[in-house]
């Protein structure tokens, strides 16, 4: 009997505090309904507002832990104290960035959709590939500097200057090999340029990334190699010798060749990095993000990273579309002319 | 000796213990989730390091690592889907141990293992770095093709207990791995004019489907019913089987100093890679067993054997970014983008430019060692649970852990699509008994054997000559036919033996 009251009080104990919980809940679900309230409305007017009123996504074109990943992070985080809202940054990688072009082309220009992409995605791919987009697709915010570019030799290399290469190339059609970062990259369009216009013939090894690229040249295994950045610290120990600077910068001094010093001009090909939106996007929204972009860049942070990575701190705001139509221009013949284009 | 004195009065600072302690409980954390995994956490981390003095960076960085190598095993263990690819050769003794309620022994194992592997590779790290370094810049493209080539088939040959079945999920991790932009000609493959595969299929939804959605499946079609009454396990009753002997682990000590010596081996060559290590190290333990059936029923040295092959190539994997700047493994990329970052870059200066940096890191990778086999282990005791945990509660925990994770290493819905239909391809393939494990395997070496093996034609201008002129190709084109021709003529003996019995 005694056992049955307790069990009965325990039942009484039970129901009080399921009743409690129950207020406890309808609390919290009324706390909820108001929040969710706020926010529906707070976002019906944001809309009103102006840009930005909300959350802005900057996705990079390359994966995590890259160069151009990074970039994005960190200008993204200067990018949002100025904006005064943040910056969400994801990464949409494949197909050198043509991947996340195709994806921005569809987006609404409504100013919270950008993306951070290689200058050949736009200028070189579209010659290449059957693409969802085309160089109109975009509205050209900001563009950053191009990534250094060398023909390297190791120093106990046979080759000692431009010039040795190219004659032993001459008389060995196809029997020098060198390596770059993926077939229709940059590193690798740069140099079938150059043998173009030396009329030579080269035999070009694939690798994966710069460091791959370099440990090719490093273990001896091709002639030569398109150094994108990834050669440099070799370089400056005298692991290699630069032969010719590729990109038409001045980095070495007197003694390398400079391709404009060669050819009087530099090569169409780019590897400029660029952050775009949807084409469409007010030129309001997009006068902000310069803005913004230019205080990034100047940003104590944003210049270590290019001294560390060794990019150059140069960029672009102005005639954007200009300079990438020049190149986009003169890219597709090139293309066809070295078998690249579009089978 | 000054040079020492000033490492560890360096690290044992407040905040770089505190980042190592954080690093390695963040990395035992993403380590165990299906789809996270310490390669995403380090990526996520950098850009955070700008904003941290060197040792607290990489003492974080290398915490993340080394307790995400363990984490993956977790999950391996307590419910048959890897944590991380690299605790897929785990699965195979760890889940069985854990049915018979022997979780926290094989857990156990597993971090021990781990550590001791880690400890003994880094020592190699540290000592032999550049000898060993020098000699891997060697190998040529083609070298790299015929190891590759042999580690394909040995994991294909001894994975099932069909040969055909093994080869044919070989085969099809290979076509898989295929799609895509080709690597050298920038061709589309297979991708059927699907945008989304022009990028080709990432390991992780693959990886989280075959393992992680497949085993759910499996556990859907038993009945409802059962579930709800029954525990995954049997409850053990007997608390020696939640321990570990020093007995038990000085047995196992002969396993994992093979695996450490494979796995430190294929650590250091680039692109081979912590799970394919594993396997190795699994398959080696079992080929030399006295008890070599025992393996695949819940044998603790074959978690002993794969845990100390994945780990081993933590020390390694760093040989050839120290030394030459080159990094073999995704890791390593992200660890030489942490040290960029701080200025330091890697290759064969750094060491008179940063030698205080780097000494003390060493110290800080060993402290790390100590630190995971703390965490850890009080870490199973925690784990240990979820195996008491009924299957109706894991399972749906595990599919949606399963769709955030992959979501969250692409963003892309089209990868969850993936996830979905290689968990019904590895449903099948278990039903009709085809080992996932080569498939696995091939998967992750398709893109590096195929990447050396047409360098290495490009290079010899087409000639397949130069697998066959130098020694080190030469010696591992040879071990894989006469692999072949072994599994050839037991099988042939099988059958004979089948035939005679029937007759």
């Amino acid at each position: 009997m005694s056992c049955n009251s307790s069990r009965h009080f325990e039942n009484l104990e039970k129901g009080e505090d399921m009743k409690r919980r129950l207020d406890q809940h309808a609390i919290i679900l009324f706390a909820l309904i108001v929040i969710c309230f706020s926010i529906g409305l707070s976002g019906a007017y944001a809309a009103d507002r102006q840009w930005p009123s909300k959350a802005v996504t900057i996705n990079a074109g390359f994966g995590p832990g890259g160069t151009t990943d990074l970039t994005n992070r960190i200008v993204s985080n200067i990018l949002g104290g100025q904006l005064g809202v943040p910056i969400i940054n994801g990464n949409v990688t494949g197909g050198a960035t043509s991947v996340l072009c195709s994806q921005i082309a569809t987006k609404k220009p409504d100013g919270y959709e950008f993306g951070l992409v290689a200058g050949t995605a736009l200028t070189a791919m579209p010659f290449m590939r059957d693409l969802a987009y085309n160089i109109d697709s975009f509205t050209y915010v900001f563009m950053l500097a191009p990534d250094p570019l060398d023909l390297v030799v190791t120093d106990d290399s046979p080759f000692k200057t431009f010039e040795d290469l190219v004659s032993y190339a001459k008389t060995n059609p196809g029997k020098v090999t060198y390596s770059h970062t993926g077939k229709g990259l940059y590193d690798h369009l740069v140099v079938e340029w150059i043998a173009q216009k030396e009329g030579i013939q080269l035999t070009d090894v694939p690798a994966t990334s710069g460091p791959e690229s370099m440990a090719l040249v490093i273990g001896k295994h091709v002639a030569f190699g398109s150094g994108s950045g990834s050669h440099i610290p070799y370089a400056k120990d005298g692991k290699m010798r630069v032969l010719l600077e590729m990109d038409g910068a001045r980095r070495w001094g007197d003694k390398v060749r400079n391709v404009v010093d060669l050819y009087g001009t530099e090569s169409p090909v780019n590897t400029y990095r660029v952050f775009v939106g949807p084409q469409g996007i007010s030129q309001d929204i997009v006068d902000k993000m310069k803005q913004a972009l230019l205080v990034a860049v100047k940003e104590e942070v944003y210049i270590k990273l290019c001294d560390r990575f060794n990019m150059s701190t140069d960029y672009y705001s102005e005639n954007i579309k200009e300079l990438l139509q020049k190149q986009y221009n003169e890219m597709g013949p090139f293309l066809e002319k070295i078998g690249l284009g579009k089978k | 000796m000054d040079i020492l004195y000033d490492a560890l009065a360096t690290i044992f600072q407040f905040y770089n213990v505190v980042a190592i302690i954080a690093g390695i409980s963040l990395g035992i954390i993403v380590g165990a989730v299906p789809g996270l995994g310490p390669g995403m956490a380090m990526a996520i981390a950098l850009p955070i390091t700008f904003y941290m003095p060197p040792l607290v960076s990489l003492g974080f960085i290398v915490g993340i690592y080394k307790g995400g190598m363990y984490g993956g095993s977790i999950t391996a263990i307590l419910i048959n889907v890897p944590g991380t690819s690299d605790a897929a050769a785990t699965m195979l003794d760890g889940y069985p141990l854990a049915q018979k309620g022997k979780a926290g022994k094989a857990l156990k194992m597993a971090i021990y293992a781990s550590v001791t592997a880690d400890i003994l590779s880094d020592i190699v790290l540290i000592m032999v770095a550049g000898w060993l370094a020098s000699y891997a810049i060697k190998l040529r493209s083609a070298d790299i093709a015929a190891i590759m080539f042999f580690s394909l088939v040995i994991v294909g040959s001894v994975s099932g207990e069909s040969l055909p079945k093994g080869l044919f999920s070989c085969m099809l991790g290979f076509l898989v791995a295929m799609v895509g932009i080709d690597p050298m000609m920038g061709v589309r493959r297979f991708t059927f004019g699907v945008l989304e595969l022009d990028r080709g299929i990432d390991l992780i939804p693959f990886m989280v489907g075959i393992f992680g959605i497949t085993e759910v499946l499996i556990q859907v079609e038993k009945k409802i019913s059962d579930l709800n009454k029954e525990d995954l396990f049997r409850k053990s009753e007997n608390i020696e089987d939640n321990r570990l002997s020093f007995k038990e682990y000085r047995r196992a000590l002969p396993t994992i100093f093979q695996g450490t010596l494979i796995g430190t081996f294929i650590g250091a060559l680039p692109g081979i890679g912590a799970t394919t290590a594993a396997f190795l190290s699994y398959t080696a333990a079992k080929k030399f067993s006295r008890h070599s059936e025992r393996f695949g029923k819940g044998e603790l040295n074959g978690v002993a054997a794969a845990e100390s092959g994945n780990n081993a190539t933590c020390g390694a994997t760093f040989i050839p970014l120290f030394t030459l700047g080159v990094p073999g493994s995704i890791t390593a990329a992200m660890f030489m983008g942490a040290l960029i970052i701080q200025g330091i870059q890697p290759g064969p200066f750094m060491f008179q430019h940063h030698a205080t940096t780097i000494y003390a890191l060493y110290v800080g990778m060993m402290f790390a060692n100590v630190c995971n086999l703390l965490i850890g282990s009080l870490g199973i005791k925690i784990f240990a649970r979820i195996a008491l945990l009924p299957a109706r509660i894991i399972y749906p925990i595990v599919v949606a852990l399963c769709m955030a994770g992959v979501f969250s290493a692409s963003g892309s819905l089209f990868d969850v699509g993936l996830m979905y239909i290689f968990g019904f391809v590895g449903f099948f393939m278990r039903k009709f008994d085809f080992p996932i494990a080569p498939m696995l395997i091939s998967f992750i070496l398709e893109p590096m054997f195929e990447r050396s093996f047409r360098q290495a034609l490009i290079l010899s201008f087409g000639s397949y000559k130069t697998f066959f002129s130098e020694p080190v190709s030469l010696i591992f084109i040879t071990l894989t036919l006469a692999i072949i021709a072994f599994e050839f003529v037991r099988v042939k003996r099988k059958g004979l033996r089948h035939k005679v019995v029937k007759d």
